[in-house]
């Protein structure tokens, strides 16, 4: 079963266009090259806020990665993952693996980008706070992720219960986000900056670069997730050939 | 000549509940025998709390503030030592498979093994909470049983995800690793819940204000045991 | 989940007023910097770091490809 759903992808690989023996994926550039587009356009064309000061600058990184990390990766990861329990198809578990991949390097940013922002602002780097705690659990769990799909070595299994893992965690983070809500409103916190608060005061031109940079960052997920996906169709088909001869 | 004389096999068909218990007395009756993982949780169990007690400094931090992170580290982290021995002991002869080839369903080799966890956790439970209750000198009272009851109820969640991941990770090369590392995200949603109950029936309020937690705590239990009693027969290969 | 966003702005609105005077006192730590000039600093970090992180994985892409190309040439040279 395992090779003649390999032999599809392989002709599947040759019929669509194979990226370029130099290797340039134009799309991954021209992602790469809007996220620039907006950074630059947030440093140098957008007003700074008022209280905050150059610091909420921040937030036109930090809240598309978020936005684009938690909700646009975990719930197709999950979903991907139920249909390939229910398909099969090696290609439903390759795109789940890419998924999860480039979800854990924005999640990342995220984490890394947050505490910059939150110490001239809350006083302190980080807060138990429903969306920061939301935001370790998911990282915890595509760490866990990566690591068992590299602990399994037969693709079959691999698939299977990496997918079980991802159905889980499409469960698990709505939850989480449930849960610490309900902690900070039954217990309020005394700091209840949050990074989405600035979204109400935001100006249109602030609110036009914000657009701006979610749109960006959207696409660079995308072409990142593209680009890892073709890698891991090109290595599973490599690997095929290598198993054969 | 007349026809052989057919012994009649004692012969109880399939049904859910029977075979779950089945597996959940053969899992308790194999832990029984060789108590390795409950003498290991155990000792962890009664290690932690003086640990726990010794760095304590008593004018400083109230005990009723200490002691339910201290009783919910002690659950959590013994649950796990009892959970990878679940599967672990099918590794051998390949007993996996021979259930599997049984007609006992999927789903109740998962009760089965579900139910074994949870009353391992139960006892490592009953000896962790009068444990913490003695070196920490909390006060005695009816809020006791309270947590008991919080602690059942968490650990019903806590067995069923558990279950699910020590089915998964047993048979991969990073098992020990693995087990905690996937597993405690999804306890924390159980976990949090029950220490927040812990910590305010310990410190002496009424149990409308608990009421919200233990909603919460009970619709997480019921998402994950039905999560995972579903997600259990994928990771038997077929 | 805008909605959602929104009414957790309100709650926070409606706490606002209390939040810089709670802030040191809970955690102890110095009244946060509202001045312009010491908050430059905090963005120029937060967005180096984002640029490392994304710039690394990028890089691990392309090694990743590399890796690959190689292994297809050493495995079937017939086939490039």
């Amino acid at each position: 079963m395992t090779s003649s759903s390999a032999s599809t992808t392989v002709s599947d690989s040759r019929t669509e266009s194979p990226s370029a023996p130099s290797g340039m994926d134009w799309f991954l550039i021209a992602a790469i090259a809007g996220v620039i587009g907006a950074c630059v356009n947030v440093l140098l064309f957008t007003p700074s806020e008022l209280r905050q000061g150059l610091a909420q600058k921040i937030f036109y990184v930090h809240v598309p990665a978020a936005i684009t990390g938690l909700y646009f990766s975990v719930i197709p990861m999950a979903i991907v993952s139920g249909l390939y329990l229910w398909l099969k198809d090696e290609r439903l578990d390759r795109i789940a693996e890419s998924l999860a991949e480039v979800a854990l390097v924005f999640v990342a940013v995220v984490l890394c980008t947050g505490p910059f922002w939150g110490k001239p602002i809350w006083g302190t780097y980080w807060q138990w706070e429903a969306r920061l705690t939301s935001t370790l659990f998911l990282s915890f769990v595509l760490i866990g992720y990566m690591v068992m799909r590299g602990a399994i070595e037969q693709p079959e299994t691999r698939a299977r219960l990496s997918a079980i893992i991802g159905i889980m965690a499409g469960c698990l983070v709505p939850f989480i986000h449930l849960t610490v809500y309900m902690f900070t409103t039954l217990h309020p916190m005394p700091v209840v900056l949050t990074p989405n608060f600035t979204k109400q005061n935001l100006s249109p031109e602030m609110l036009r670069s914000f657009l701006y940079s979610l749109s960006a960052f959207l696409l660079l997920f995308v072409a990142m997730a593209r680009n890892r996906y073709r890698w891991a169709t090109e290595r599973d088909r490599l690997q095929v050939l290598e198993d054969q001869r | 000549m007349s026809p052989p004389r057919v012994v009649e096999l004692s012969y109880t068909p399939p049904g859910f509940v029977r075979d779950a218990l089945r597996v959940a007395r053969k899992d308790l009756l194999i832990e029984f025998r060789t108590r390795s993982a409950f003498i290991a949780a155990a000792v962890f169990a009664v290690l932690s709390t003086a640990i726990f007690r010794f760095t304590w400094e008593q004018g400083r931090v109230s005990p009723l503030d200490l002691a339910p992170g201290v009783l919910w580290v002690i659950f959590t982290f013994s649950g796990i030592l009892g959970l990878h021995r679940s599967f672990g002991v099918e590794l051998a002869d390949r007993a996996l498979d021979a259930m599997m080839a049984s007609p006992m369903s999927r789903e109740s080799i998962f009760a089965g093994k579900a139910l074994a966890n949870l009353a391992f956790v139960c006892c490592v439970q009953a000896l962790a909470l009068p444990a913490v209750g003695l070196f920490f000198n909390l006060p005695a009272g009816q809020f006791w049983w309270g947590i008991a009851g919080v602690s059942l109820l968490a650990a019903i969640g806590l067995v069923a995800v558990g279950t699910l991941f020590a089915a998964i990770t047993s048979n991969t090369r990073l098992a020990e690793l693995l087990l905690p590392m996937l597993a405690l995200p999804f306890f924390i949603p159980v976990v949090i819940p029950a220490a927040q109950v812990t910590s305010l029936l310990m410190n002496g309020r009424p149990f409308a204000e608990t009421v919200d937690w233990i909603k919460l705590l009970a619709a997480f239990d019921i998402v994950f045991v039905a999560a995972s009693t579903v997600a259990f027969p994928f990771t038997l290969e077929e | 989940m805008r909605i959602e966003l929104v009414t957790f702005h309100e709650r926070q609105d409606s706490a606002k007023a209390q939040v810089v005077d709670s802030t040191s006192a809970t955690t102890g730590q110095a009244e946060p910097e509202f001045r312009t000039p010491q908050n430059a600093g905090y963005m120029h970090i937060a967005y180096i770091v984002a640029a490392v992180i994304y710039g690394s994985y990028l890089l691990i892409l392309r090694r990743r490809w590399s890796s690959l190309r190689q292994r297809q040439n050493s495995a079937a040279p017939s086939r490039r």
